[in-house]
């Protein structure tokens, strides 16, 4: 098992590396042979992700939440497993996957060197209802990474469109109906993520644990922002270029809760 | 061995006055094949007759100039056309080189629009006539199976038939970025001319939910409705359908613009955050370009397709290679099996020789073992035989010296007739020790084998001439 968990600091950062450069591959060469190497790459990296926290959550005998190094690592396992449900359930052609799967190696990268530092590896294992919390803050954080994503790439496709630019990445990009899409979905599962996070933390501050307002305040902002969002395009009409900015101010809020935390003494 | 030819009347060396008069429907094909297979000495023949091309490919075992001669003044004489070679009106081509044309040709690689697909069914169609006409056998079946094999590998390995050529289908390509598809979605045509009736044409099938036209002339307009299933817009009420469309298609002879930007803002007012593309493809154009500057609405003008379909042109054209790369390796694959037809003779003779004597010893052993041990036998030999003959057989299909003339002749001999053994005095003493030899050299490796045949007793029968 422990061969298992060092040896995973080292693996993820190559599969993460050989799985966007797949992507990348479907993305910049425009051809439909990379598609091929795309999708297995990702259920590789994926399975073998999965392994190396389950490996960990063994060892230590709880939620692997419990340092910096665990928490980078549970963010890029968590944006690759969204990416992987909605390329499976929406976008089918793979070329969204170099922008979002980018992010995920860009964490999984910083896990992998806050693991070689002893510094890094300590940390308190959480009783049950913080480990949940900050499990639910992980994937809801990641999950609006990837909203944000596909906000970003739905307005660039838009202005595209508007402007009368058909270049490489009019080319490259699905339609704007599915970014749209993933946008929603993807601001959903934040919201839920999300509220799950906020219940957790009620709990835990009804129990007396210490809190720091600031970051409980943006993180309320936060959540409320993905409802307006969530609640308006499903239910109020509310346009996808307006969903698109909304998901991405969502993610500089989320950069803010992430900042203070570890600027509070931790990233959770 | 089979050779192949190909005659091609083609856009891009024959005159387009000169391919009307070499066209082919279903019924002069037939007779121009048949034709061909009686006075000609060829095998097999195909006609391949679209709009862009004529294409006659003949198979024959021997072929030379004459083949090709004949050929032609055969075609002359069918049509009123004279094949000239200053400037040359025709493309003439042998062997490889005949069959990478036609691969390149289902792949859409000589087409006037490249990648495009209609040759697959023109390919399929002229491998129907040929089998019609009973001039289509073994090797122009088999090339125009591998034919289509290639069309549909361009088309599913590159992108050599991707993206919209021409204005109409880059804006339907548009709505598609869009929209992701047109299903469901309510179309608006104003205007009713050439263009207009092109951008219908290609909605066909579409499933869209509403087709609507609006025409300053309405008998046109219920004209092109009837078409499409489509509903007649009186041009008064045209707010009311912009409110209602989702995509616009716009191609009047007006010469101002029919659609202000007052009218847009209303109209984008009332349809709320839904997207709506408009392309407006007259000149001077019907929708003021400020239009476009509304959110959510995507005014595009013919400048707009024509840079997508450049893009597209430009795509195409980098994907060249690699639908090249894929006309070779399957032209390699081609000529590999036609080889191996070559050697087909040598393995039937070959497979006769083991089956005859594999009856006779089982006839031999028959009297003296029971009924259900003799079906036993049987089975046995049966697939001893047919174990000792695939590995050669394979190697034989597949060796690349077979294409040489006298090493297949040399092949054939060894394997199929009686050879004198320097040290035998009867021939079937060295036939029965070479049969004998085979049995066990399948695990061993080939220096052991011993160099003297073992002596045995000869076969009770000589194997039948033949």
């Amino acid at each position: 098992m422990e061969i298992l968990v060092k040896s995973g600091s080292i693996l993820l950062p190559v599969l993460y590396t050989l799985t966007v450069m797949s992507y990348a591959g479907v993305f910049f060469a425009h051809r439909r042979g990379p598609v091929r190497w795309a999708r297995p790459a990702l259920l590789v990296t994926l399975a073998c992700h999965l392994l190396a926290v389950a490996a960990r959550a063994v060892v230590d005998r709880a939620c692997p939440v419990s340092n910096q190094a665990e928490i980078f690592s549970l963010i890029a396992l968590s944006t690759l497993v969204m990416y992987a449900i909605l390329e499976w359930r929406v976008e089918k052609r793979s070329s969204t996957g170099v922008f979002v799967l980018f992010m995920a190696f860009a964490a999984q990268l910083v896990a992998s060197v806050l693991s070689l530092d002893p510094k890094f590896q300590e940390g308190e294992t959480l009783p049950a209802i913080p480990s949940l919390h900050v499990f639910a803050a992980v994937i809801g954080l990641s999950a609006v990474a990837v909203a944000s994503a596909y906000g970003l790439l739905f307005l660039m496709l838009y202005n595209d469109l508007k402007r009368g630019k058909f270049g490489l990445f009019y080319r490259g990009m699905p339609d704007l109906a599915i970014l749209s899409r993933s946008n929603y979905y993807s601001a959903i599962f934040a919201f839920g993520a999300l509220t799950l996070t906020n219940a957790m933390g009620m709990v835990s501050l009804v129990a007396g644990r210490d809190y720091n307002l600031p970051r409980v305040v943006v993180a309320a902002a936060l959540w409320a922002l993905y409802g307006v969002a969530v609640f308006g395009h499903g239910f109020f009409r509310l346009s996808g270029k307006r969903l698109a900015y909304i998901t991405l101010f969502g993610f500089v809020l989320a950069t803010v809760v992430l900042v203070i935390g570890i600027v509070s003494g931790g990233a959770s | 061995m089979t050779e192949i030819l190909v005659l091609s009347l083609n856009h891009r060396v024959t005159p387009i006055e000169a391919r009307e008069r070499v066209a082919f429907g279903h019924d002069p094909a037939i007779d121009f094949l048949q034709e061909i297979k009686s006075e000609l000495p060829v095998d097999e023949a195909l006609l391949l007759s679209t709009c862009n091309r004529t294409e006659l490919y003949a198979s024959a075992r021997a072929l030379d100039t004459q083949l090709a001669v004949e050929l032609r003044q055969l075609f002359e004489r069918r049509r009123e056309f004279r094949f000239s070679d200053e400037p040359r009106n025709y493309l003439e081509a042998t062997r490889r080189d005949a069959v990478q044309h036609l691969f390149a040709v289902a792949g859409g690689l000589e087409s006037q629009i490249l990648g495009e697909s209609q040759i697959l069914q023109q390919v399929k169609e002229a491998r129907r006539w040929a089998m019609e006409a009973g001039t289509s056998g073994h090797v122009l079946s088999r090339l125009g199976d591998r034919a289509l094999r290639v069309g549909k590998r361009i088309r599913s390995e590159t992108l050599v038939g991707d993206g919209a050529l021409s204005a109409s289908t880059a804006a339907l390509e548009l709505a598609r970025k869009i929209f992701g598809s047109l299903r469901g979605l309510k179309v608006l045509v104003i205007g009713s001319g050439e263009i207009a009736q092109l951008a219908l044409q290609n909605l066909e099938g579409q499933e869209t939910a509403e087709i609507m036209i609006a025409n300053r002339t309405r008998a046109r307009a219920e004209e092109l409705a009837l078409s499409c299933s489509g509903r007649v817009i009186d041009m008064d009420a045209l707010g009311a359908a912009l409110t209602a469309a989702d995509v616009v298609l716009s191609s009047t002879a007006a010469p101002e613009p029919i659609v202000s930007f007052d009218l847009m803002r209303s109209v984008r007012s009332q349809r709320g955050v839904n997207p709506m593309l408009i392309v407006d493809l007259a000149l001077p154009r019907d929708f003021e370009p400020a239009c476009g500057q509304l959110d959510s609405v995507f005014l595009k003008n013919l400048d707009d397709l024509q840079e997508i379909v450049e893009a597209n042109r430009l795509d195409r054209e980098g994907e060249l290679p690699l639908a090249r790369a894929i006309v070779s390796a399957e032209c390699e694959t081609f000529f590999d099996w036609l080889h191996g037809l070559s050697a087909q003779p040598t393995i039937v003779e070959l497979r006769q020789q083991f089956e005859w004597i594999r009856d006779e010893e089982i006839e031999e052993w028959a009297a003296q073992v029971d009924g259900a041990t003799r079906v036993t036998l049987e089975e046995f030999a049966r697939r001893l035989v047919n174990r000792l003959l695939h590995l050669p057989s394979e190697n034989l299909k597949r060796h690349t010296a077979l294409r040489d003339q006298e090493t297949r002749a040399l092949i054939h001999e060894l394997l199929t007739r009686e050879v004198p053994h320097p040290n035998a005095t009867d021939e079937s003493f060295v036939e029965e020790s070479l049969l004998e030899e085979s049995l066990p050299t399948e695990s061993l490796p080939t220096e052991s084998l011993p160099t003297e045949p073992l002596p045995k007793e000869p076969l009770p029968k000589e194997p039948p001439a033949e």
